[in-house]
C-alpha cells in the first residue's frame, strides 16, 4: 500500500496502528508513520514528507515526485474547498501569463513582465524591491521545517561529517554552523554552511596574497527541498554531508550539478 | 562537564579517529542516512546492501567510495556477482598494449581506464538526485 493510494480512512488506520488511539498526530509522529510505510513499501530511502504552507520540490525519479510534487497541505485544503481532489485539476483559466522575469543589480530588485488577460493581455512589470524583510522571511520559513527533521537523524549525520572532516573543522561547524576547505584539485575555497547554499571564492591574483573573490554559491538540495527556503528533505548536516562529498569526490560535478547563485542575490543567502 | 566545557577542553567531542570500517552509507529522508557496516552486517544484510547499491544506481545516485586512503572516487558501475566497484583509474599501474592500425598510426585521446574495488573493503557514501535548490 502506497501513500498515493491511501484515502482518511487508511490514514486514520495507520495513525491508530502507530499511536494505538485515532488522534491527529504530531509532527514527530507523522514522521514516524511516513518512515513505517515507507518501510513497509520497501522503500529504504523514505518519503519526504509535505508541510502545512511550503510546497515540496522532489527531483522527477523520485518514487513519489508525481504524487508529492507542489504538494504542502494548504493546498490541499484549498483544492477541497475548491471541490478538486488536486489543485492542478481546476480548469479556471490563468489570470495573468508570465513573460520574463531577471535580477536588476543596479536598483537592487527582482523585475517581473507579465502579461494580464482580463485586460486583454496587455503587459505589465512587477519590481520586487531585495531587502531585509524578504531575506528574513526566508529564514523564518526554515523553522517550518523543523517539524519534519529528525533530530535522532541530525545527530547521526553530525557523527559521519566528524569522521570526514576531523576535530577542528568540526569544531568550526558546531560553534559558527559552517567550515571552511580548499580544494586540493583547484584550490578554490568553499565555505560549507548548514542551511544555506556552499559558498565558493578563489584569489584575485593566486600568485599575490591578495583578498578573495566569491565566485558563485552553490545550491543543491538532494532529494528534495522546501520552496522559498535553504530547507532541504534531509537534515540540515546531510546536505552538508552531501555537498562536501560531491566536491571531494567529483569537483566538475558538483559545480554542474548545483545552482550557482551570485552572491548579491537573496538566494545566494549571503 | 560545565567545568571540562569552560576549561575549552575538546574532550567531548569524541575521538574521530575511529578505525576505518567498510560499509554503506546513503544519504536519505526520515530516519536519517542508512549505514550499513560489512564487519558488523549479517550476509542478508550485505545482501540487502548489494540490493539498494543496484537500486541507486539505476535511480541516478551519486555513489563515492573511501579506500581508507581518505580519498573519494565516483563509482562508474557495480558488479553485484563479484561484490566490485568499478571506478576510473587515473594512474594504471600498467596499460594495455594499444594493437597497430592499419595505416601505422597510433591512436589518439586519452583511453579511460577502469579499476575494480572490491566492496567489502570500502566505506561508500552515495548522494541522491538533486532536486534544484
Amino acid at each position: 500500500m502506497s501513500i498515493a493510494e491511501l484515502d482518511s480512512e487508511e490514514l486514520k488506520e495507520a495513525v491508530k496502528d502507530t499511536l494505538g488511539e485515532e488522534r491527529m498526530p504530531t509532527w514527530s509522529e507523522l514522521v514516524r508513520i511516513m518512515c513505517r510505510i515507507a518501510q513497509e513499501n520497501g522503500e529504504w530511502g523514505g518519503y519526504p514528507i509535505p508541510l502545512d504552507s511550503l510546497p515540496l520540490v522532489l527531483e522527477e525519479r523520485h518514487p513519489m515526485a508525481q504524487t508529492l510534487s507542489g504538494m504542502s497541505f494548504d493546498n490541499i485544503r484549498l483544492a477541497r474547498k475548491r471541490g478538486n481532489n488536486h489543485p492542478e485539476e481546476r480548469d479556471d483559466p490563468p489570470l495573468v501569463e508570465y513573460v520574463n522575469s531577471w535580477y536588476s543589480l543596479s536598483r537592487r530588485c527582482h523585475v517581473t513582465i507579465l502579461r494580464v488577460m482580463p485586460m486583454g493581455g496587455e503587459t505589465v512589470f512587477v519590481v520586487q524591491p531585495d531587502f531585509g524583510a524578504e531575506r528574513l522571511v526566508s529564514m523564518l520559513n526554515l523553522f517550518e521545517a523543523c517539524d519534519v527533521w529528525n533530530i535522532d537523524a541530525e545527530v547521526a549525520a553530525q557523527s559521519k561529517l566528524l569522521a570526514m572532516v576531523g576535530v577542528h573543522k568540526f569544531k568550526q561547524y558546531m560553534m559558527t554552523g559552517s567550515f571552511l576547505e580548499t580544494s586540493s584539485r583547484s584550490r578554490v575555497t568553499y565555505v560549507f554552511r548548514k542551511l544555506r547554499p556552499t559558498v565558493a571564492m578563489a584569489p584575485y591574483d593566486r600568485n599575490k596574497d591578495e583578498s578573495m573573490k566569491v565566485l558563485a554559491c552553490l545550491c543543491l538540495h538532494p532529494i528534495g527541498y522546501y520552496e522559498t527556503t535553504w530547507a532541504g528533505v534531509m537534515c540540515p548536516t546531510d546536505d552538508v554531508i552531501a555537498h562536501l562529498t560531491m566536491m571531494r569526490g567529483d569537483e566538475h560535478l558538483f559545480w554542474r550539478k548545483a545552482n550557482q547563485h551570485p552572491a548579491w542575490i537573496k538566494e545566494a543567502g549571503l | 562537564m560545565s567545568d571540562l566545557i569552560y576549561a575549552g577542553s575538546d574532550s567531548l567531542i569524541p575521538d574521530p579517529v575511529a578505525p576505518f570500517e567498510p560499509g554503506l552509507d546513503a544519504l536519505s529522508t526520515g530516519q536519517g542516512h542508512l549505514e550499513i557496516t560489512f564487519s558488523k552486517a549479517d550476509e542478508k544484510e550485505v545482501q540487502r546492501a548489494k540490493d539498494i547499491i543496484q537500486d541507486m544506481m539505476k535511480r541516478g545516485y551519486l555513489i563515492f567510495i573511501d579506500e581508507g586512503d581518505g580519498k573519494l572516487k565516483r563509482v562508474k558501475r557495480f558488479d553485484p556477482e563479484h561484490e566490485k566497484y568499478i571506478i576510473d583509474d587515473p594512474q594504471p599501474e600498467h596499460k594495455p598494449e594499444e594493437p597497430e592500425s592499419s595505416t601505422g598510426k597510433k591512436r589518439r585521446g586519452r583511453k579511460p581506464y577502469k579499476k575494480s574495488v572490491d566492496m567489502r573493503r570500502t566505506r561508500a557514501t552515495s548522494v541522491p538526485p538533486t532536486a534544484g535548490g
